[in-house]
């Protein structure tokens, strides 16, 4: 139930958005992945969840930022993750990015889910 | 730190960590007296005018024009002077009417977020997407060796350092190949045509959220935005770790300025102001709970913003050689000068870098001391060499021109903008810091003639913030035109130095032809060479050749008395490649004659060393032939 006041439930409008993206794109690519899609429909799928989470909607979930600076700060922070995740996987040789890559979605879900929660009951941090 | 309260010099959400332990009170400036919030630009309600419409649809109309002007351009017209000779007339339309676009929208009085992002991202789209429409093949030979290395990473999950010192810093390539291999993408080859899109677009929020907090004004931090797709002509943002680590740098300082920002009147460092300004303490009190409009952050939002800022210190220390430097010297004058509450992040930054070239980088370094540290201190030549002030055709020069010009117009008028934002309420000192600490990296390292092309890279952010504002100074009809004329000359100049050299940077089908060829041929382990550097090669099975380190020496073309030339000899075979970009490439760069390309190949053939085994309209492949006694 979003609320009345119009600064709460912009907020909340916010958090909806972002947690539905961060509970939908990671569905996508897993199902992309799991069918194996051509890769033309397989790499924006996935380039698009790498880009969005988990970074952007864990930021929404619990710093107090405004829209702009979680959607900038997290897009950075995702490039970043992706990066430091790949390079922990060549350093300790355990070269399985689907895998670490499916993890990464899994997070991404699972605070989607959360934010869609939090703005579906409407309760604010 | 005492997390008690934001600043209300910030825009709309862009909170502020307060005072930090330790920091008087006053040299901090009482934001609600001295720098009140950002302005909103426009005080009247949006509303769906004919200029608002015409905001979102002519640049929409602009792009659909630009990219039909594209598809009908010839690759076979680019000359001299670069891609804008194979461009279409319609082009020019369509940059005019975007720019105009722009104009109208950045002097109506009334706010839209939307038509200026549809403008910026219409520009990227039409300036830095024309090779990509134009072209057979994706551009830049640095591109498809960078291809080679993420494709080595995806497949194998290894790393080859002793090969390449990009592979030392691998972090950019193993974050794109995890992504290609969880997106089955079949090569990081199929990438290099829109990067140059993707990444220039991704600069762009970051850009934004810095200007906002430097300009404190959402018009004219979009003016700086904009400015930015054509003032960035150095040529960094191909598929390269350097690419995505000046993304990065944009993001750190948008947080360093942003959330964890802070305005010190003073120069000096907090304990020593503190014994000067202690009677004021008084008069300007920290700001109460009830001024500020921001939220406070608790102490799990620190954390977590340390967090995201250490993650991106990570991945720029470990996915480029030069980039951390840059951040860690803008972040320390940031710190110096009262800009961010992260003292000792530089320190941190810098303990990472060090860490990380110490432990992973050694095999780099301990080869390559010499060329590492030899020209510290060489301001004189490594200027030169960064700016390339040697030989070349006439064409060339004039391109080296327009890049001089251009970087000399935004540097200067980021310097008028500083001054004229002397009583004006903007964060000039920031701006100032991001412009000018970038350029003093030029003294420590020409790195292979670049470092000139990436401080000027750097000190975009900053200048582009001075220049937005020193243009905005003028009375409205003034500021109109004058804006104008610098956006109208500034894309013909963008055209002209980011293009002009694409005469040898474009890569031919042929040429890929040829290597694939040489590739499907050679026998695994065999030394492969080029006349010069401007070759694109090692885009599939990095490892199975070996390249050689240097180029036949096209000066003192000696053969086959010496040089590089007995490199080749090797029992598993030793190939030379010959394409029409390297031709190219050494008639702009280093002067000689034009055929000059003939005559070498009749001479390898003469020499008896070489014998041709390859050749088609833009590649020849000569086999190195050994003879007893050679």
């Amino acid at each position: 139930m979003i609320t009345s006041s119009p600064a709460v439930s912009d907020q909340q409008r916010q958090r909806l958005g972002l947690g539905l993206a961060a509970v939908v794109l990671p569905l996508a690519s897993a199902l992309v992945i799991g069918v194996s899609a051509p890769w033309q429909v397989r790499f924006p799928v996935v380039a698009m969840t790498a880009l969005f989470g988990p970074m952007m909607p864990a930021l929404r979930l619990h710093v107090r930022l405004s829209l702009e600076q979680c959607l900038v700060y997290g897009l950075g922070a995702n490039v970043a993750l992706e990066m430091v995740l790949g390079l922990a996987l060549v350093l300790f040789h355990g070269w399985i990015p689907t895998a670490a890559f499916l993890c990464v979605l899994i997070i991404t879900f699972a605070i989607g889910a959360r934010l869609v929660y939090d703005a579906v009951i409407g309760s604010e941090r | 730190m005492s997390l008690y309260r934001s600043k209300g010099r910030h825009s709309e959400g862009a909170t502020t960590l307060q005072q930090g332990a330790g920091e008087a009170p006053e040299d901090v400036e009482a934001h609600a007296a001295v720098s009140p919030a950002p302005r909103q630009s426009s005080v009247r309600p949006e509303g769906w005018t004919l200029t608002a419409l015409a905001g979102l649809v002519l640049p929409l109309v602009a792009l659909a024009l630009g990219i039909y002007s594209l598809t009908t351009a010839r690759q076979s017209a680019v000359g001299p002077y670069g891609l804008i000779q194979a461009l279409p007339a319609d082009y020019f339309l369509a940059l005019a009417i975007l720019g105009a676009s722009f104009i109208m929208t950045w002097t109506s009085s009334r706010r839209w977020r939307l038509p200026f992002a549809l403008s910026a991202a219409a520009l990227v789209v039409l300036l830095d997407g024309a090779p990509g429409l134009i072209e057979s093949e994706p551009r830049f030979e640095s591109a498809w060796l960078t291809a080679g290395f993420t494709d080595y990473i995806a497949k194998t999950g290894h790393v080859l350092p002793l090969l390449d010192a990009r592979f030392s810093w691998p972090s950019f390539f193993t974050g794109v190949a995890i992504v290609a291999r969880a997106g089955g993408l079949p090569s990081a080859i199929l990438l290099l045509r829109w990067w140059l899109v993707f990444i220039n677009l991704m600069c762009l929020p970051p850009l934004y959220l810095i200007a906002k907090q430097i300009l404190r004004d959402e018009k004219k931090a979009a003016l700086a935005v904009f400015l930015f797709p054509i003032a960035n002509w150095v040529g960094q943002d191909y598929y390269s770790p350097q690419s995505v680590a000046f993304f990065l740098y944009l993001v750190v300082v948008a947080i360093v300025i942003g959330p964890f920002g802070l305005e010190r009147k003073v120069l000096l460092p907090p304990a020593l102001a503190r014994l000067r300004r202690r009677e004021s303490a008084a008069e300007s009190p920290p700001p109460t709970a009830a001024q500020s409009p921001h939220p406070a952050f608790s102490y799990s939002d620190i954390v977590t913003l340390l967090g995201v800022l250490l993650l991106l210190c990570a991945a720029i220390v470990t996915g480029h050689q030069l980039s951390p430097f840059f951040t860690v010297a803008t972040l320390a004058v940031l710190a110096f000068v009262g800009r961010t509450r992260l003292v000792a992040w530089p320190g941190i930054m810098l303990l990472l870098t060090l860490g990380w070239v110490c432990y992973a980088t050694i095999s780099y370094w301990s080869g390559h001391f010499s060329t590492i540290f030899g020209a510290i201190g060489g301001v004189g030549s490594n200027v030169s060499e960064d700016l390339r002030l040697h030989g070349g055709t006439a064409a060339h020069h004039h391109v080296d021109d327009v890049r001089l010009a251009m970087a000399g117009v935004v540097l200067l008028l980021a310097i008028a903008g500083f001054f004229m934002a002397r009583n004006a309420n903007i964060d000039r000192r920031s701006g100032l810091v991001l412009t000018l600490t970038p350029l003093v990296v030029i003294t420590g390292q020409p790195y292979g003639g670049e470092a000139g092309l990436r401080a000027f890279l750097f000190t975009l952010p900053g200048a582009l913030c001075l220049m937005a504002f020193a243009l905005t100074r003028a009375a409205r009809a003034t500021r109109v035109v004058v804006t104008g004329l610098v956006i109208a000359a500034m894309m013909l100049g963008f055209l002209v130095a980011r293009w002009g050299n694409e005469l040898s940077e474009q890569v031919l089908p042929a040429e890929i032809t040829g290597m694939t060829y040489l590739y499907n041929h050679a026998t695994p382990g065999a030394k492969i060479m080029a006349i010069d550097p401007q070759v694109s090669w090692e885009f599939e099975d990095v490892g199975r050749f070996t390249y050689t380190a240097y180029y036949i020496d096209i000066y003192g073309f000696g053969f086959p008395r010496g040089g590089s030339v007995p490199a080749l000899a090797d029992s598993r075979g030793g190939y030379l490649v010959v394409t029409r970009s390297q031709l190219v490439f050494a008639e702009q760069n280093y002067g000689v004659a034009a055929g000059w390309g003939t005559s070498i190949e009749r001479r390898l053939i003469q020499s008896g060393h070489f014998k041709l085994m390859y050749k088609n309209a833009d590649t020849s492949v000569y086999r190195y032939v050994i003879h007893s006694g050679t």
